[in-house]
């Protein structure tokens, strides 16, 4: 193994280019994923012919460090203006936007960046030494397993909002009918889309979640008027004290031991692997009344989570020739292209490529810790500019980016739908958090439960005894039922607060 | 912050829509081969129980209503002035955004938009209103169509021959 | 913008657009050309359209590309493709699952003119090598002990590969059980024992074959295949299953034909071409593949249609 490293790196050295290359491809992956709309499928695609122009080495280096990129990127534009530029990101919106908001625009962008580099850095240390055996892991993910792993994202749902239980749950069920909507992926029936062709996909979820956080933000801002648009005249470009950050280490670990483990299950990436992240870090955390409030667990969860999904993601592509999500499958192309198999032999045939992958994905989330911390502080200063002019430049973006995405206009009409629907929620106190959760989890979990009655031959007993899945569901029962009992009692001991203007009150500056 | 009437219509309605599209649902045709897992499983599991917590929450809006009602809390003081006239102003602009986009294409949807919307605010700088427009404008279409080759919106008729044109 | 706008764009620049594309149809292409198709980013169509586009970029130096508009059955990929005007740089690719879509009614394929065929795979049962069934004859004795109690991993939802496992049912009268997945997931699920076996062509399957991980039971071809002389086919033990899944593409019909002349030309010498030639062996797919201009690919596609309306219908749908 020593060997394959040495002579990758000896590859590495001999060929100047590729670091050249590893830097241009982060920035360009940061660029990609900060433009709502554009996500890093859509920066790894485009570049694929130009990897024709390199060698694979050199080429795979390109798209592994527009993946690293592009998975941080996302963060950007979620914490300055509530934008989440990639679906990965959207979970960073909760938690970042509120935190600037507040003023301390360097410090959110500070903990994720710090935490998308150690979740990043986690998730290649587990691709460099435990690639084969983590493979192996995945695939005792059956149906069964996935159906328990999205309840345990979605029994969250119900107290993720900090307000009222029931209202939770609508909001959770809300994102789960909307999930309903298109072909059934297993009878082929078309479902709720009122006769409208382009609905059978589904609802767009970029499209979706740039309405519901973007802009419905530039329409609440605006409509709030003068006093509160002109506001955040007071940033704080402050990076984070290593002790503020280090106070998050063990939500850190978690999500980076959770990001890389649904990074490597094919068919989920790491937009799952922020939201369960980022649920996961509420249920354990010691101050769940400040998620949604810009708490930093809120923020270093699903950065950590989604970047340690890239490495975890590479696992099943590396080590089985299996996308472990739709970018590594963009990827698989790539490679296919270029005469690689990719297959179990490939970490033997093309130890050099496969080496210098790990290497450079390492030196990726090296740069991205290092540019980023400087480029924070100036990213920052963009919320000194005027909001009259910076909304709609925000509105601007999204419908291009959203448009550009594919070509197509009934994307940007998802997004203007889904802008009125963020508003609806905000506006009946129903969490954004527990809708978008609903939206992500609700197709895995359908799909894999019916998938699993089948391949149980419809005996629901059968499917929950499996030992993983079981497990994983006990687990849910029992977060939930702690949840509660959690709620329960704070209710008791304190008179129960209007929690809708409460939370108003505190992410209100001034 | 909204009027308890409000709350109590819209989960009315929310209640309603469930229950219709429970019955939707029942109503999709139905496979041989998956009869047991048809397509109406989930959605029913899913709208069935949207049904029951609208219910219960549009209940407690109502019990609220009642008790609220001697100490009636003083709705819309939130608001800042003038709040629905800019809410209305601005989701117009967008929506009209929108349809300019298709109509007269990137640029010039995009200028008059960026124009328009600086004045829902007050924001004294005029000069930095009036360059902003042209110059985010022309940045993005060179940046979308030259360093992404990515489309953009390009209109009709003699406005989608004028873009082509440009970009 | 509507479906509808997208109408009076058409009608209202037609008279234009027509006088332009036939001043300039002899410098076509002059921009990107784009093939819309209904999989994923990096699948086997994907990489299909961009093998093929490359000794056509290199012959025109303009670039031809997959966009992909993935889910819905491909119903979404079809009707995006009839909102493009028909000015020869959108095309769409065309598999037997827009054949099932228009057999089952949910597209109408009038409307779009049959260009070329090129591609003509072969797929295989596959399962682990940790799996009890070891050839053909396990397959059929333990579907035969417990009816619908094997599954099989198949991609899509009343598509192809649901249609070729339900042919091959019939022929053989057993009760094989298709699941649908996701294509990585299903050949994780395999992999795993989750799911008996799987449906897949050579291409994507070439890697966990030669690892031995996953073993091919049996071959839907006419012959056997060399990189593969150890797996029977279905024909040869008497089951008449030979369907394969084609790649072609077609455009709309009232394109200007001296753009499509200039277009089947382009394909052809792409096809000729040695890279592209080279993409195809490292798939198999050299054996069935064979060149069909329009003429040729109509009169398939009729006949495809017809035999896949009857499948579809004797499979219930």
């Amino acid at each position: 193994m020593l060997d394959a490293f040495a002579s990758a790196a000896g590859y590495m050295l001999g060929n100047p280019m590729c670091f050249v290359l590893i830097v241009f491809s982060v920035a360009w992956g940061i660029m990609f994923g900060s433009i709502p709309g554009l996500t890093g499928i859509v920066g790894v695609a485009l570049l694929i012919p130009f990897t024709f122009a390199f060698d694979p080495i050199e080429g795979m280096l390109l798209l592994g460090g527009v993946y690293v990129g592009s998975t941080f990127g996302g963060s950007i534009s979620a914490i300055l203006f509530n934008t989440p530029g990639s679906p990965e990101a959207a979970c960073t919106s909760l938690d970042g936007y509120p935190m600037a908001k507040r003023g301390e625009a360097g410090k959110a962008l500070g903990i994720a960046l710090a935490a998308s580099a150690v979740g990043g850095i986690f998730g290649t240390l587990v691709l460099m030494f435990a690639a084969p055996p983590l493979a192996r892991l995945a695939l005792e993910f059956g149906p069964a397993e996935y159906f328990a792993l999205a309840v345990l994202g979605i029994t969250a749902i119900a107290s993720i909002g900090g307000g009222s239980l029931v209202k939770g749950l609508i909001a959770g069920l809300l994102g789960l009918a909307v999930a309903t909507v298109g072909l059934d992926p297993l009878t082929g029936i078309a479902r709720f889309n009122f006769g409208n062709p382009m609905l059978l996909t589904g609802v767009s979820f970029i499209g979706a979640i740039i309405g519901i956080f973007a802009l419905a933000e530039v329409i609440q801002r605006f409509a709030d008027g003068p006093t509160e648009a002109n506001a955040m005249t007071e940033v704080s470009t402050k990076l984070p004290s290593l002790a503020e950050f280090l106070a998050t280490k063990a939500t850190l670990l978690r999500s980076s031991v959770i990001g890389t483990i649904i990074g490597a299950l094919p068919g989920v990436g790491a937009t799952t692997a922020a939201f369960i992240s980022y649920s996961e870090a509420f249920r354990w955390s010691k101050h769940p009344e400040l998620f949604g409030k810009g708490s930093p667990e809120g923020i270093a969860a699903p950065e950590s989570g989604n970047n340690s999904a890239v490495g975890g993601s590479m696992i099943p592509l590396l080590a089985l020739g299996i996308p472990g999500s739709a970018t590594t499958a963009v990827m698989i192309g790539g490679l296919t292209i270029h005469g690689i198999v990719p297959g179990p032999m490939l970490m033997q045939n093309n130890s050099d490529l496969v080496y210098s992958v790990f290497i450079g994905m390492m030196l990726a989330n090296i740069l991205m810790l290092v540019f980023g911390l400087r480029a924070a502080r100036v990213f920052a200063l963009v919320l000194r500019a005027p909001y009259p002019l910076v909304g709609p430049a925000i509105v601007v973006l999204c419908m291009t980016g959203v448009f550009a995405l594919n070509n197509n206009v009934f994307d940007v009409v998802i997004m203007l739908t889904f802008g009125a629907v963020g508003f609806f929620l905000k506006s009946f106190g129903l969490p954004v958090a527990s809708f978008i959760i609903g939206l992500v989890l609700g197709p895995i979990a359908e799909v894999s439960l019916r998938q699993g009655l089948i391949l149980a031959d419809y005996d629901l007993m059968t499917l929950v005894s499996r030992p993983i899945a079981g497990t994983l569901l006990a687990l849910s029962a029992l977060s939930l039922a702690y949840g509660l009992w959690g709620q329960f009692r704070a209710r008791n001991a304190t008179p129960k607060p209007v929690t809708e203007t409460d939370a108003k009150a505190q992410t209100d500056p001034a | 912050m909204i009027s308890k009437l409000s709350e109590i219509i819209v989960f009315l309605g929310l209640t309603l829509a469930s229950i219709a599209l429970w019955f939707n649902a029942d109503a999709l045709p139905t496979s041989k081969r998956y009869a047991q897992v048809d397509s109406d499983l989930w959605p029913k599991i899913v709208f069935g129980a949207l049904a029951i917590c609208c219910a219960i929450q549009m209940i407690k809006a109502v019990s609220k209503a009642l008790k609220a009602q001697a100490e009636t809390e003083a709705t819309g003081a939130g608001k800042a002035q003038g709040y629905y006239l800019r809410l209305g102003l601005i989701s117009a602009l967008v929506l009209g955004y929108f349809f300019a986009l298709n109509q007269i294409g990137f640029l010039f949807a995009t200028v008059i938009f960026l124009w328009a919307a600086a004045w829902v605010l007050p924001y004294r700088n005029l000069l930095a209103k009036l360059l902003f427009a042209p110059l985010f404008t022309v940045m993005l279409a060179l940046f979308f169509s030259y360093a992404l080759s990515l489309p953009l919106p390009r209109g009709e008729g003699i406005f989608y021959d004028l873009s082509q044109a440009l970009f | 913008m509507t479906i509808m706008n997208f109408k009076a764009l058409g009608g209202a620049t037609m008279a234009l657009a027509l006088s332009i594309t036939t001043a300039i149809a002899g410098d076509y292409p002059d921009r990107t050309v784009e093939i819309i198709h209904q999989y994923g980013p990096g699948g086997g169509t994907d990489r299909f359209i961009r093998a093929i586009g490359e000794p056509m970029q290199e012959a025109t130096g303009q670039s031809v590309v997959p966009i992909s508009i993935k889910g819905g059955g491909g119903v979404p990929a079809y009707v995006s493709f009839l909102q493009r005007p028909a000015n020869g740089y959108t095309l769409v690719s065309l598999s037997p699952d827009d054949v099932i879509n228009h057999a089952l009614g949910r597209i109408d394929l009038s409307s779009v003119y049959p260009l070329v065929r090129i591609q003509y795979d072969q797929g295989m049962l596959l399962t682990s090598k940790d799996s009890p069934l070891k050839s053909l004859d396990d397959i059929l004795a333990a579907a035969k002990e417990n009816p619908g109690g094997l599954k099989v991993g198949v991609t899509g939802s009343a598509g192809f590969d649901d249609a070729l496992v339900g042919q091959f049912n019939a022929e053989a009268g057993i009760e094989l059980e298709t699941v649908p997945f996701g294509a990585a997931e299903m050949v994780s699920n395999t992999l795993g024992g989750h799911i008996d076996l799987m449906y897949e062509e050579y291409g994507p399957t070439r890697g966990l074959i030669e690892s031995g991980d996953l073993v091919p039971l049996v071959l839907f071809s006419d012959e056997r295949l060399p990189e593969l002389p150890e797996v029977p086919t279905a024909k040869e033990n008497g089951y008449d299953v030979t369907l394969g899944r084609w790649r072609g593409f077609g455009i709309r019909p009232d394109t200007d034909p001296e753009i499509i002349a200039k277009l089947i030309e382009l394909f052809q010498a792409a096809y000729e071409d040695p890279g592209y030639k080279e993409v195809e062996t490292q798939s198999a797919l050299q054996y069935r593949s064979e060149f069909l201009g329009p003429d040729e690919f109509k009169a398939f596609m009729d006949s495809e249609t017809e035999a896949f309306s009857k499948i579809m219908k004797d499979l219930g749908y």
